[in-house]
């Protein structure tokens, strides 16, 4: 794709837009404590919030990912709409009680709430290592595209390397200087960018398919399988009803999500952002069908990961007639990546600053030096996320399916903690760990799916299993049942 | 003592998501791309539905439930 130097200047005026924002926010900066740098002292409005939800949910996988599941599947990927969708409805189960709760206590991370629900110090590492594994490998395949779109913009002159290098630098000085408020209002731009280059996108294809209505003629011509339901109940079950619950539950455990929740201002914000949230996957996850449907009529017979590039094939088409929305959408693209990546890599880092140095390194650290521990984290995050980058050689839908089918084992201790008064540490404990082996065991002998569901759901199974029985058979002693009964249920009682 | 705060449990929420998430994957319509409605198979249109039940039931669940800050 030859773009010309108009591609470097839009490139050059987003990234430059993004570090004046991360320093009109270093200039915001209220207090310098883990609280404000990590979650801006919780003082996050709707608009905000909404947008940096939106930024962090949508990543490239949203352009590439998802254009070549609805190339792949054709029209039964309009299942993406619930399939964004029900993250939140899922938090629903949660987050009231977790945003009083992350008020009353101060919360930064996810494993605040473990480590103060259940107590000791074994549940808040478990739970920040199962999340650190999880989320690492992902950030490390937005390196990765970050790379491919740099090399897109610049027509090849930039070299993969150095595209990876040069945007994570950009993060890196926007995150340690602006923190939670340098992040959350670069995802406000990223945000609106990548929306309306989904939608620009969508529009141009469509167009160029010669409408809906013809695109689907062709495909009725070519390839009829792709607009008629799947035809049998395992394959329905297997591969739609397991991939909604199994995403529902993981994506809902995303960190980041959890601590978008606790950074609310009011209660008023929160649910505002969630109702914009429940709205938006049928205008994005309708525009990746469309996509994938019209790439399916104009450029049949892409298999494998090949199917996966089909946006790109399509962005290709474009270019002779809008030469300017290709450079917009590549932009688009970069800021859905950059926004993932930059909002993983600030709660990556208030996990490694809270809950590894400060709770088992230096617990008698001050504000400041936990605040500055932020910053050095933040970078050695980047650093390792640019040289794994280089290696990666798993596709990004597979590295998002594994990382939460692992995520969701977070799910039962955080639920049955909020809801049932005799759920206790070792059960929770033992519950995750069990899960994750389940989950692990099957992913590496081959059994990622198995008759008729994923192996997160195994896995999250038999850590359900495991928390009941032994949360049936463990009492918890008198002091801490009423410690228990005082702070997590006495307030939701009615 | 203060009132505590209102955050009634709802098994019917529950319950009517699943049976929409189940009304999502066109269990009903199993190998079909008939019947059609503006170019597009019905089975679609009836997903999109599901779908809009559950945003909906999720939405009037936020406005109508949650009550977490006395006073606000």
């Amino acid at each position: 794709m030859q773009l010309g130097v108009e591609a470097f200047v839009a490139m050059g005026l987003y990234l430059a837009a993004t570090l004046g924002i991360g320093y009109a926010a270093s200039r915001r900066r209220l207090a310098h404590t883990p609280g404000d740098f990590f979650l801006g002292g919780k003082m996050t409005g709707p608009l905000v919030l909404f947008f940096t939800m939106q930024a962090t949910q949508y990543s490239g996988n949203a352009f590439f990912g998802f254009t070549g599941m609805g190339y792949r599947s054709g029209a039964i990927w309009i299942l993406a709409i619930p399939l964004i969708g029900l993250i939140i409805t899922a938090q629903l189960s949660f987050a009231p009680r977790l945003y009083v709760l992350s008020k009353q206590y101060h919360y930064l991370t996810p494993a605040d709430y473990y480590a103060h629900r259940y107590g000791g110090s074994a549940i808040r590492i478990v739970v920040a290592v199962l999340t650190i594994v999880s989320m690492f490998p992902y950030l490390m395949i937005q390196a990765e595209a970050t790379g491919h779109a740099v090399v897109a913009l610049s027509s090849g002159v930039l070299p993969f390397w150095s595209g990876v290098v040069f945007v994570s630098l950009v993060m890196a000085v926007y995150i340690s200087i602006g923190g939670w408020r340098g992040v959350v209002w670069t995802d406000a731009l990223q945000g609106l960018l990548l929306t309306l280059a989904m939608l620009a996108a969508t529009l141009a294809i469509l167009e160029l398919a010669g409408g809906l209505g013809s695109a689907i003629d062709i495909l009725d011509r070519i390839q009829p399988v792709l607009l008629a339901a799947p035809g049998d109940i395992e394959s329905l079950t297997s591969q739609w009803l397991s991939l909604l619950i199994v995403s529902a539950i993981g994506f809902a455990m995303y960190p980041q999500a959890i601590q978008r929740i606790y950074a609310a201002r009011s209660e008023r914000a929160l649910k505002l952002s969630f109702t914009a949230m429940l709205c938006v996957p049928f205008l994005l996850g309708g525009c990746t069908l469309l996509i994938g449907l019209s790439g399916a009529a104009l450029h049949p017979g892409l298999e494998g990961t090949a199917s996966d590039q089909v946006f790109g094939f399509l962005l290709a088409d474009l270019l002779g007639q809008h030469h300017w929305l290709v450079v917009f959408v590549l932009c688009g693209l970069l800021a859905a990546i950059m926004s993932t990546s930059s909002s993983v890599v600030l709660t990556l880092s208030s996990i490694f600053t809270r809950d590894l140095y400060q709770a088992s390194v230096r617990p008698q650290a001050h504000a400041r030096e936990l605040a500055i521990a932020g910053r050095v984290f933040t970078l050695v995050i980047l650093l390792l996320v640019v040289l794994a980058s280089f290696s990666s050689t798993t596709t990004l839908w597979r590295l998002t399916e594994i990382k939460i089918e692992f995520l969701m084992q977070l799910f039962p201790p955080m639920i049955l903690g909020l809801y049932w008064r005799r759920m206790s540490r070792a059960p929770a404990i033992a519950g995750m760990l069990s899960g994750s082996a389940v989950v692990l065991a099957m992913i590496v002998s081959g059994h990622a799916r198995w008759w008729l569901f994923q192996a997160g759901l195994y896995g999250f199974l038999v850590n359900l299993m495991v928390c009941a029985i032994g949360a049936w058979r463990v009492n918890p002693n008198r002091e801490e049942a009423s410690r228990v009964e005082e702070r997590f249920f006495a307030p939701f009682r009615g | 003592m203060e009132a505590p705060l209102r955050e009634p449990g709802s098994r019917g929420f529950w319950l009517f998501v699943a049976s929409m998430l189940l009304l999502c994957v066109p269990y009903l319509f199993m190998g079909s791309s008939e019947p059609r409605l503006w170019d597009l198979p019905v089975w679609l249109y009836v997903s999109v539905a599901a779908a809009i039940a559950i945003a909906g039931a999720s939405i009037w669940r936020i406005w109508r439930h949650w009550d977490l800050e006395r006073g606000d």
